[in-house]
């Protein structure tokens, strides 16, 4: 095989051959221009390292071009058309974000002064505090003030009124509760990220919250239990609940609480007293908007079971606010990466 | 007794000032539970014990802790963990 014909033999066989160092003045001659740019590639990455051949030649173009290696027709490897156009910077201009903090922290000053005037302003022109010509005092107030504990049967008129006269809208204030927590389960469940980080109480937590959690938990359960009696009632038994639950996470740790008190266990009691007490207030659409007909019995005012469903309505009101309390804490505190 | 309500209410302009004009938000939760803290003690000055009871348990227990835990997410505790070193 005739080993000079240059058309026909690869670039690799040429520059194996070359590299070996055979036939120094061989059938291309010594002036052969791509064997003295290879021997000139050889010496460059001999001196600044390795160095693709083809990156060589890329990088000798303008050389190579002025040689004579390259022919005209071939496109120049920079070529102008084929760069994307570069897309219009704005123009710079110096200070202006500068300027831009100054606006913001001038309006953010002068909307917080507009908007406490303005409720300055309000508040100044409300009746003055126990008025007796007050627009709230009217005779709405005067009807649950002096005959509500003998139409709701409870001492306590504002859990009277809330969970009697107006249990309806504390029905939708559940409700958004219950929302609030699905929707929050729905964002931040990950049962496979569950990373439960507990080192064991601190030493304070450990000291203060095995004593105060009992009695924590035993106020949240009287102040649910005696809401027609005494002041509060669900919704705020329901909170000291929740903490005192929160408390006993951070004092047992999680994966005990998660024994003892299992997460779809809470969502599912939760749902449970949001249908019980929609069901035990929903008779009220049947038999007409005084409960005309159907009569739970009152008992006596100011005795714990009385008040008619006063008391299982602030159970249930209690268990749904300690449930979702406790749901939020667990899960912001789940899936910490760490 | 009006000596006392007083004093509330201005220790209270001045937690809802600090909370904004302090720097960490770390800071900024602790004045906001010493917030609901006077609150409840004013509520209960205005004869209103279960607005109270609800105030300290929401708002110093529960919404504080959610600030925290939401603080420790985004790492607004950081140079505050216990074991920052290991």
């Amino acid at each position: 095989m005739k080993r000079t014909d240059r058309t026909r033999e690869g670039w690799y066989e040429r520059f194996l051959r070359w590299a070996g160092g055979e036939e120094p003045d061989g059938p291309e001659g010594p002036e052969d221009p791509e064997r003295q740019e290879f021997q000139e590639y050889l010496e460059y990455i001999d001196a600044h390292g390795y160095l693709e051949f083809g990156a060589y030649r890329l990088m000798r173009w303008k050389e190579r071009k002025e040689k004579g290696l390259i022919p005209d027709t071939a496109p120049a490897p920079h070529h102008e058309a084929a760069k994307p156009a570069q897309p219009e910077l704005p123009k710079r201009r110096p200070g202006r974000l500068r300027q831009q903090v100054k606006l913001y922290r001038f309006l953010s000053v002068a909307v917080t002064a507009v908007l406490a005037g303005i409720f300055l302003a309000v508040a100044l022109a409300l009746p003055t505090f126990g008025d007796r010509s007050a627009p709230a005092v009217n005779e709405v107030a005067r009807r649950y003030l002096e005959q509500g504990p003998e139409e709701t049967g409870a001492v306590n008129a504002v859990t009277g009124m809330i969970l009697d006269y107006r249990a309806f809208d504390t029905f939708g204030e559940s409700a958004v509760l219950f929302a609030a927590a699905a929707s929050t389960i729905l964002l931040l469940n990950n049962p496979r990220r569950r990373v439960r980080t507990f080192r064991g109480p601190d030493e304070l937590t450990n000291l203060l919250g095995r004593r105060l959690l009992p009695v924590i938990l035993l106020f949240g359960v009287y102040i649910v239990l005696n809401g027609h009696l005494s002041p509060g009632g669900g919704f705020s038994g329901g909170a000291v609940l929740g903490g005192g639950l929160i408390l006993a996470s951070l004092v047992l740790g999680e994966e005990r609480m998660e024994q003892l008190l299992p997460s779809r266990r809470t969502t599912r009691v939760t749902a449970v007293c949001l249908l019980a007490y929609g069901v035990m207030k929903g008779y009220s659409f049947f038999t007409g908007g005084n409960h005309v007909g159907w009569d739970v019995p009152k008992g006596t005012p100011g005795e714990l079971f009385s008040g008619g469903l006063i008391l299982p309505l602030n159970i249930c009101v209690g268990v749904i606010v300690a449930c979702t309390m406790y749901t939020f804490y667990t899960l912001f505190l789940e899936g910490e990466e760490e | 007794m009006i000596g006392l309500e007083v004093l509330l209410l201005a220790f209270l302009i001045f937690c809802a000032a600090a909370a904004i004009l302090c720097r960490r938000l770390v800071s900024a939760v602790i004045i906001f539970m010493a917030y609901s803290a006077v609150m409840s003690l004013l509520w209960f000055l205005l004869e209103s014990p279960d607005l109270a009871v609800t105030e300290a348990a929401v708002w110093a227990v529960v919404i504080s802790l959610l600030f925290f835990l939401t603080l420790r997410k985004i790492n607004g505790l950081k140079g505050m963990e216990r074991d920052e070193e290991d």
